[in-house]
């Protein structure tokens, strides 16, 4: 298929053996503490920049880990698998996610109770963001090249090409804005009705930068591990833990869309 | 390496079944007024039954019972809560609204016939709570 492929197929094989129990370990350390309800602070009156930061600080390991982090961290190790030197789309990310945040939250404010928050509009981008963060998973585990029906080489070839562009990694940082997650859509409308440009511009800037350090912490932390000795194992054991995300990120997206009936409660 | 695949196996079941056990041991938010709650949440006020569910990190209860053939309505309480549960999704109603962080959502049920079944979730998927018309 490629030249990744083939690297990963020759060697590693046995890395998966450690990499699974550590993805677990992960997973399992991310949902005792959604269920622990140490995340659920009280944060009375009005909304302010400063509580929208303390908030985006909340939000950056809730459930919305699963889904806006999940795709962070799928997208950041291909990017450093495919090119340990390339940071440049990291950095349009997080500028993208900043100023897009910040540029719409404005637009909200301004424009006032006139628009709607499109529920079904961020499940589906939500549904195709797990879907993405599997196929990703699965590519990271090194299950997909080996199984019966790999997707079409193209679509990787695609995404490569992508990566190194400037519009591709903009464009999604400006496109988490519109992913499913509870505090993002809280604090969407915080910005609603806060009845100015300013107030909203400040309110979306301030959740993001609150969002901001674990989400530089997955990306920028692929990039280290993949500069290391134990890429190898890093890669797999990423690999894992999006595939846990983009599961229960799959699951919880139908359930939302009412498609399924729900199976859990977090 | 066979060694290796069996010590990945067999610490990959303690960590997912540990993990199972504290979520399962963890009690809920609020458990002390859930109980509470789940007993009696639905009462009687000028010939209109109120069912009360609070929204913070889920919803609770997450089960309720309430009388059918009578006019109802259902009051979502948030306190301070800025997560998924305040982004409430009830498709058999067509309702979808992200309420307010501190607020009495009041939501007309119309009169439920016995049987029915009122689920609501938040938009995210992962939380829900269930009301069953008895």
């Amino acid at each position: 298929m490629n030249k990744i492929t083939q690297r990963e197929n020759g060697t590693h094989d046995g890395d998966i053996w450690q990499a699974i129990p550590i993805g677990l370990a992960f997973l399992a350390l991310f949902f005792v503490v959604q269920k622990s309800g140490i995340l659920n602070l009280g944060l009375g009156g009005a909304v302010t920049p400063v509580t929208s930061l303390i908030v985006g600080l909340v939000a950056s390991v809730s459930s919305c880990l699963a889904v806006v982090g999940g795709l962070v961290l799928s997208l950041s190790a291909q990017v450093a698998e495919d090119d340990k030197t390339n940071k440049k789309p990291f950095y349009l990310f997080h500028i993208g996610r900043l100023v897009g945040f910040a540029l719409l939250g404005g637009v909200l404010g301004a424009l006032g109770g006139a628009v709607g928050v499109s529920f079904t509009f961020g499940a589906v981008l939500g549904i195709v963001a797990s879907l993405v963060m599997i196929i990703l998973g699965l590519n990271l585990v090194g299950l997909l090249h080996k199984s019966a029906f790999t997707l079409p080489s193209g679509m990787f070839d695609y995404f490569r090409k992508v990566e190194h562009q400037t519009f591709a990694p903009l464009i999604i940082g400006v496109g988490t804005f519109f992913l499913p997650c509870g505090f993002t859509q809280s604090m969407q409308v915080a910005a609603l009705s806060s009845g100015s440009f300013v107030s909203g511009f400040l309110i979306m800037l301030m959740f993001a930068l609150g969002t901001l350090p674990v989400l530089l912490v997955l990306s920028f932390g692929s990039v280290t591990f993949a500069q290391s000795k134990y890429a190898p194992l890093f890669f797999k054991s990423v690999g894992v833990v999006v595939l846990g995300f983009g599961t229960f990120a799959l699951l919880a997206g139908l359930v939302g869309l009412g498609l399924i009936e729900p199976l859990f409660n977090v | 390496m066979q060694k290796n695949t069996i010590v990945s196996i067999i610490l990959s079941i303690t960590i997912v079944g540990g993990a199972f056990y504290m979520v399962s041991k963890t009690p809920d938010v609020s458990s002390g007024d859930t109980e509470v709650a789940q007993m009696q949440n639905a009462e009687m006020r000028d010939g209109v039954q109120y069912v009360t569910i609070t929204a913070k990190g889920g919803y609770s209860p997450k089960l309720s019972s309430i009388k059918s053939d009578v006019p109802t309505k259902l009051i979502i309480k948030t306190s301070s809560t800025y997560d998924c549960s305040a982004s409430l999704v009830m498709r058999s109603l067509g309702f979808q609204k992200v309420l307010a962080p501190t607020q009495e959502e009041v939501i007309d049920l119309g009169t439920p016939k016995s049987g029915e079944k009122i689920q609501g979730v938040c938009s995210m998927g992962m939380y829900n709570f269930q009301i069953k018309v008895e």
